[in-house]
C-alpha cells in the first residue's frame, strides 16, 4: 500500500503539469491584459507600457514563460500577485482578505492561496460533516422504511433541498435568519471555523450534494436488505440496529464513497455562489476575481491548487476503499 | 379425520419408540403465504410436524415444495411478503407465531440456530469471521468482548480451522467454500442452542468437504444432545445422519417414519420416486436413471383432490378429486389413496 501510494503520487506529477500548461495557455491568449491591469488610466503611455511588460517579463515568448513559470513554480516560488506592482488590480485582489486565517497584507502567490484555501477548507469541513450525519442517516432511514411515508417524506425534501440552487436558498436563509430573525449577524469575511458565521454558508453548501448521498446510501442499504448474510445476522438474533450498522453500512457505503470523493474536491475547489452570497473570501471568491482582473499568476496558484486538491482527494478515495471493503488490495 | 379443505389433520405424530415425549417443537397446521401479481402462492400449506427432544428428523422434497419456508417460519425470518398466515409453531411452550419481534431475537440464535445453504454468500464480506462468530455470544451470552472472543477462538479450533489466532481477523473472501461453512456452524453452535436448522448445509460444497461437514455438524449436535431439523433433497444424508424423515410435496407432508422404514417400504408413490431417482452401484450401466416425470405443481394454482396426482403414475378418479390424509402405515404415516396393502405390515 506504501508502494501504491507513493507511485500514485509520482503519477500526479504530469497530470499537473498539463493542467498547468492548458491553464497558461488560456491566460496568454486570453482577452485580459495585465499590463493594462496594473497601469489603469495610464495604458496608452507607451513607453511606460512597455517598460512594464518588460518588469513582469510579458514581453519574453511564450514557451521562455512557461518553462520558467514551470521551472520557478517547482522551486517553491509561485510569483507575486499584481498587486505587488501597485495600480488597479491590488485594491480588489488584496482588499477583500480579512479576519483570522488569512494575511491581507501579503501578495506572494502561495500566501493568498493558502490563507484562502483555508477559509475554504474550514467552510467545506463544517458542510461535510453536515453531509455525513444528516444525509446518510436519512439515506438510512429512507431504506429501512422503504416505500412508507418516511421514505417518501425524506426522499422528496431532499430533492426539494438539492434542486434549490444556491444563490437562491442562500439569500432567503440570509432574509430569514437575520435580518427577520437576527440569530446570525452576517457581514461577511471570516471569524474562524467555529464562529456561529460558518452555519449558515455550510448548510447551503450541505444542500446540492444532499440528494446525491441520501439517494445513494438508501439505494445502497436497499440492496444489501434481501442478501444472504443480512438474513444470517438476523438469525443470529443480533439487534436490527446492529443488523445495519456491522454488516449492511460498509457494504452499502462503498458506492456513497465515490460520490463523497467528488463533493470533496467540489467543496474544496470553492463555491462561487456561496462564497460570493455570504461574502466569503474562500478561494472561489479569489479564482473569480483574479480571473477578471487579469491577475494570471495568482489565478494560475488557484488553478494549481484546485488541481493538486482534486487528484489527492481522488488518491484518498481509492485508499479509503480499502478501508470499507477488505477485498480491496492495493498493487 | 377425514377432510376436504384441503389441509391436514392435526394428529400428533409421535416418535416410534417415546409415544408419550412432550415434542420440543410442534408445528401445527401451519400456512405459510407470499401474495404475488399471479396470486397467493402456498409455500407451506397446512403442514403438521413434531420434534422430539436429541432426534435428527431429515426434510426432503425437491425444490419449492416448501422445505427452507418451513425453516424461516419458524425463525420468523420469510423474504419480503411471506407471512405465516395460519397454524402454530409451540417451543418451550410458546407460539412462536405470536412471539413479538424483540422475544423473536431471544430465540434466535440462542435457542434456534440456522446453518444456511450457500456459505459464499451467507457471510458478511465486510466484517471479520471472528466477529461474525463473537458478537451473537456477546448478546445472548452476555459476555465481554474479550470473553467472547476467547470462544470464538475455542469454537474455531473445535470445527477445525487451522491456527484460529490467526485466521480470526480474517474476512471470508480468504477462506474456502468448506471452511465458511465451518464458519457458519461455528456460529450456529456458539451459543448452544437446542434446536438446530440445517438448510442443505453441504448442497454448494465440493463432494469430499460434503461429508466432512456432515460429520462435523453430526458430532456436535451429538455432543451437545442437540435436537436437529435437516432439510435436503440427498437420500444418502437422510440414510446416514438422520433418525426420522419427513417428505414434503407442494408445501405440504406426503410421508413420515423412521428413516429405515421410510427408506425400505416407501409408501407414497412420490417418495418411491425420489428413492427411485437415486442412482445405484447396482444398476447396469446405460441404464437410463429413474426420474418422477412433469413438473411440481404451480403453488399459486394447485390441483384438486391429491396434489401429486398429475404426476403420479397410479392416480384415478378419487386422487383427483379427494386429498388423501396422513394414515398410520406400520411405523410411519403417508398421505395417499393408493398405498400398496403389500407395505401396510
Amino acid at each position: 500500500m506504501f508502494l501504491y501510494t507513493v507511485r500514485r503520487l509520482v503519477s500526479l506529477v504530469p497530470i499537473v503539469v498539463v493542467v498547468m500548461l492548458i491553464t497558461f495557455t488560456l491566460g496568454y491568449f486570453g482577452p485580459i491584459d495585465p499590463v493594462r491591469a496594473v497601469l489603469g488610466e495610464e495604458w496608452e503611455d507607451e513607453a511606460r507600457y512597455a517598460e512594464v511588460k518588460k518588469a513582469l517579463g510579458l514581453d519574453r515568448p511564450f514557451l521562455i514563460q512557461f518553462l520558467d513559470y514551470m521551472g520557478a513554480m517547482f522551486g517553491g516560488n509561485w510569483g507575486q500577485s499584481l498587486s505587488s506592482f501597485g495600480g488597479a488590480a491590488s485594491d480588489r485582489a488584496v482588499g477583500e482578505g480579512r479576519g483570522a486565517g488569512f494575511s491581507g497584507t501579503s501578495t506572494g502567490v502561495r500566501e493568498m492561496v493558502v490563507g484562502r484555501l483555508g477559509i475554504t477548507a474550514q467552510l467545506s469541513f463544517w458542510a461535510l460533516v453536515f453531509l455525513v450525519t444528516f444525509a446518510i442517516l436519512l439515506g438510512v432511514l429512507a431504506a429501512v422504511k422503504q416505500n412508507t411515508a418516511v421514505d417518501y417524506t425524506i426522499v422528496t425534501s431532499s430533492i426539494i433541498a438539492s434542486s434549490i440552487p444556491a444563490y437562491v436558498i442562500g439569500p432567503v436563509l440570509l432574509i430569514i435568519f437575520v435580518l427577520k430573525i437576527p440569530v446570525f449577524k452576517t457581514v461577511g469575511g471570516w471569524d474562524g471555523m467555529f464562529s456561529r458565521q460558518a452555519i449558515l454558508p455550510a448548510i447551503v453548501l450541505a444542500f446540492g450534494p444532499m440528494l446525491v448521498i441520501v439517494r445513494q446510501t438508501r439505494a445502497g442499504i436497499v440492496e444489501v436488505l434481501g442478501k444472504d448474510f443480512v438474513r444470517t445476522a438476523r438469525a443470529k438474533g443480533m439487534p436490527e440496529r446492529l443488523v445495519v450498522t456491522r454488516h449492511m453500512l460498509r457494504t452499502a457505503m462503498i458506492p456513497v464513497l465515490t460520490s463523497m470523493g467528488l463533493i470533496t474536491s467540489g467543496l474544496l475547489t470553492g463555491s462561487l455562489f456561496v462564497e460570493q452570497i455570504f461574502n466569503i473570501p474562500g478561494i472561489g471568491k479569489l479564482a473569480i476575481q483574479t480571473l477578471l482582473s487579469g491577475d494570471h499568476a495568482v489565478f494560475m496558484g488557484v488553478v494549481l491548487f484546485q488541481s493538486l486538491i482534486i487528484v489527492t482527494v481522488n488518491l484518498l478515495t481509492d485508499l479509503l476503499y480499502g478501508g470499507l471493503d477488505p477485498r480491496v488490495t492495493y498493487s | 379425520m377425514g377432510t376436504d379443505r384441503g389441509s391436514q389433520p392435526e394428529i400428533p405424530l409421535t416418535k416410534g419408540d417415546e409415544p408419550d415425549a412432550m415434542p420440543l417443537l410442534r408445528i401445527q397446521a401451519l400456512h405459510t403465504q407470499f401474495e404475488t401479481k399471479q396470486g397467493t402462492v402456498r409455500a407451506v400449506d397446512g403442514l403438521s410436524l413434531d420434534l422430539y427432544e436429541g432426534e435428527v428428523l431429515g426434510l426432503v422434497g425437491e425444490s419449492g415444495c416448501g422445505k427452507t419456508m418451513t425453516a424461516l417460519s419458524i425463525m420468523g425470518l420469510l423474504p419480503g411478503n411471506g407471512q405465516a398466515v395460519a397454524g402454530e409453531i409451540s417451543f418451550e411452550g410458546k407460539n412462536l407465531l405470536q412471539c413479538s419481534s424483540e422475544e423473536m431475537k431471544k430465540i434466535r440464535g440462542a435457542k434456534i440456530a440456522m446453518v444456511f445453504q450457500e456459505p459464499m454468500t451467507a457471510l458478511t464480506p465486510t466484517m471479520t469471521i471472528g466477529r461474525q462468530i463473537s458478537e451473537a455470544m456477546e448478546i445472548h451470552l452476555d459476555l465481554s468482548r474479550e470473553e467472547a472472543r476467547e470462544r470464538a477462538l475455542e469454537l474455531l479450533e473445535h470445527v477445525g480451522i487451522p491456527s484460529p489466532r490467526a485466521r480470526f481477523d480474517n474476512y471470508i473472501h480468504q477462506f474456502s467454500g468448506g471452511m465458511r461453512q465451518r464458519v457458519m456452524i461455528a456460529i450456529a453452535f456458539s451459543c448452544q442452542p437446542r434446536l438446530l436448522l440445517a438448510d442443505e448445509p453441504t448442497t454448494a460444497l465440493d463432494v469430499t468437504v460434503q461429508a466432512q461437514i456432515l460429520d462435523l455438524i453430526k458430532q456436535l449436535a451429538q455432543e451437545a444432545g442437540m435436537t436437529a431439523l435437516f432439510i435436503t433433497h440427498d437420500m444418502g444424508i437422510v440414510a446416514g445422519s438422520c433418525d426420522r424423515v419427513a417428505v414434503m410435496y407442494a408445501g405440504r407432508m406426503v410421508e413420515i417414519g423412521p428413516v429405515d422404514d421410510v427408506l425400505l417400504n416407501p409408501r407414497h408413490p412420490y417418495t418411491q420416486g425420489l428413492l427411485g431417482s437415486v442412482p445405484s452401484l447396482d444398476s447396469n450401466p446405460g441404464d437410463r436413471l429413474f426420474s418422477i416425470s412433469g413438473l411440481p405443481p404451480d403453488l399459486a394454482s394447485l390441483p384438486t383432490g391429491c396434489k401429486f396426482w398429475p404426476r403420479c403414475p397410479l392416480a384415478d378418479d378419487r386422487c383427483r378429486e379427494e386429498e388423501p390424509v396422513l394414515e398410520q402405515y406400520g411405523e410411519s404415516q403417508a398421505a395417499c389413496w393408493k398405498v400398496m396393502p403389500l407395505h401396510t405390515n
